[in-house]
């Protein structure tokens, strides 16, 4: 099982690199990839120095060029599909089907993920993305419970990758239209969901208030931890009382289920959280290094440990970490 | 050697709440802009700090009560005049910005936890908090960088009391 980690920069490549991490993800300073936030992601000499960094310590380096190209744009996507092929990625992580088809037949020899963001939830839709691009493997869409997953790794012929950790994007990943209602940027498009300029936070009487856009979104009391202010996590006055309307700001933990993704063969577990910092990184990592190893040695009498459970608890969104949508019974 | 260590810190934590706030704040905004014009030159010169042209990041030591405000004109960092008005704020306790800088904490943990804030432009405050994220710490002197996981430490300590 390949543990598959994020990065933003240079320092939290390293250390993803040094706490374990078999490959690491990263995305350029624009928004041809769906972290597209100020002051994140490579600039080619920095992609380059990421690459050596790779190199010397026997990694692999996946580049994510995963938004959709816009009318008017695709040669700024083509030309991202160019540099990663310059600097001899691993693999690319994309989602735009015309990209895919120029990657394929310009670079057939490079290795094409499917990115969580095309939402391939079926065996046909694997299948067809395999013939039609030979993608080699696919990253599975958080929505999907453990039988699913099951379902799915049984019929496949490419190889699947499921989140281990991180941030939760809950409804049909790259097709919520839930941002780009309130900003008019989405991330398929943008490559952002609730991007940082329409964001506002502000001290009022009845607490930190957070705005999308002008949109309240939430308030929280002194002792409540806060979030980033995704209109999906927002709390909203439904029938008469205020609540999680569409879902609880949760970070996804799939680590209890580690024996079951291994023995449905599950090639490759991915960390979430480029906008994080290399300190997050290397926590996260580390804690997920422990665990795939011991799986790896213990297989079914894996047991998930305290200090494991209290690391990734401390760096969670929403604090409380829960099997997310790996485990709706109601699916 | 723990324990004075433990003792230092708290006493000099005690010390810098009293005495800090009371002090004029320049000399902590020269010493700031000096330290980070000679650190970041290679990124400066790179551009990557040119989203703070013209604009004012106030930096807000909630327990010091000290705010330090910053800019950028040219290829340096500077004081921000007096007269400006601050474009967006990050505040945190000193334990908690001396936990970031040593690496030992993540700012977004910090954020969900309400140990740090952002007020103002978020989306200036989130690409200072990303490019200083991306700073290789490894091209610090080695005595800064001890020191600082240090002192990171040592009050962290200090402050679970
Ligand atoms: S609003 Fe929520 S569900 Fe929709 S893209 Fe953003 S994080 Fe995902």
């Amino acid at each position: 099982m390949e543990l598959v980690c994020p990065a933003g920069g240079l320092p939290a490549l390293e250390a993803a690199i040094d706490n374990g991490a078999d490959a690491v993800y990263i995305g350029f300073n624009d928004d041809t990839n769906a972290r597209n936030f100020g002051g994140l992601n490579f600039n080619d000499r920095s992609a380059l120095r990421a690459l050596e960094r790779i190199r010397s310590r026997g990694r692999k380096l996946f580049v994510a060029i995963n938004t959709y190209a816009k009318p008017g744009s695709f040669s700024r996507w083509q030309a991202a599909v160019d540099r990663a092929a310059d600097l001899s990625a691993d693999a690319m992580i994309m989602a735009d089907i015309g990209l895919m088809e120029y990657a394929r037949d310009k670079y057939p020899k490079l290795s094409l993920h499917l990115s969580v963001q095309a939402s391939a939830t079926s065996v046909a839709a694997l299948e067809f993305y395999r013939r039609q691009f030979g993608i080699r493997r696919a990253v599975l869409p958080r929505v999907l419970s453990l039988k699913q997953v099951q379902q799915l790794a049984a019929g496949s012929r490419v190889e699947l990758e499921v989140f281990g950790f991180g941030s939760l994007c809950i409804m049909a990943e790259g097709r919520c239209h839930l941002s780009s209602y309130v900003t008019g940027e989405s991330p398929n498009l943008n490559g952002v969901c609730s991007p940082a300029r329409a964001v506002e936070w502000r001290n009022g009487a009845n607490g930190l208030e957070t705005r999308l856009n002008g949109v309240l979104i939430d308030r929280f009391a002194d002792n409540e931890n806060a979030g980033y202010p995704t209109l999906c996590k927002g709390r909203f006055v439904v029938d008469g009382k205020r609540q999680h309307a569409l879902e609880e700001p949760t970070s996804l933990n799939s680590m209890a289920l580690l024996p079951e993704l291994k023995a449905a063969g599950i090639q490759a577990i991915k960390l979430e959280g480029r906008q994080r910092s290399p300190a997050y990184v290397a926590q996260v990592v580390r804690t997920w290094r422990e665990a795939i190893d011991e799986v790896l040695q213990r297989g079914a009498d894996f047991l998930v440990k305290e200090r494991w459970r209290g690391t990734l608890a401390k760096n969670s969104e929403g604090k409380q970490t829960t099997l997310g949508a790996y485990d709706r019974p109601w699916q | 050697m723990v324990s004075i260590r433990k003792s230092i810190a708290r006493g000099g934590y005690r010390l810098g709440c009293r005495l800090l706030p009371v002090l004029p704040k320049w000399p902590g905004e020269l010493a700031l802009v000096k330290f980070l014009n000679v650190q970041l030159a290679e990124e400066l010169e790179e551009g990557e700090f040119d989203f703070l042209e013209g604009r004012v990041l106030e930096i807000a030591v909630i327990d010091f009560r000290i705010s330090l405000r910053m800019g950028k004109s040219g290829a340096r960092f500077v004081r921000a005049p007096a007269s400006a008005i601050t474009d967006a704020a990050i505040a945190a306790k000193a334990v908690d910005f001396l936990a970031i800088a040593s690496g030992r904490e993540d700012p977004d943990t910090l954020f969900f936890h309400r140990r740090l804030s952002i007020s103002g432009d978020t989306e200036l405050g989130l690409t200072a908090k990303n490019r200083l994220d991306a700073i290789d710490r490894s091209r610090l002197p080695q005595r800064a960088q001890r020191w600082l996981v240090l002192i990171a430490g040592a009050l962290a300590d200090a402050a679970a009391k």
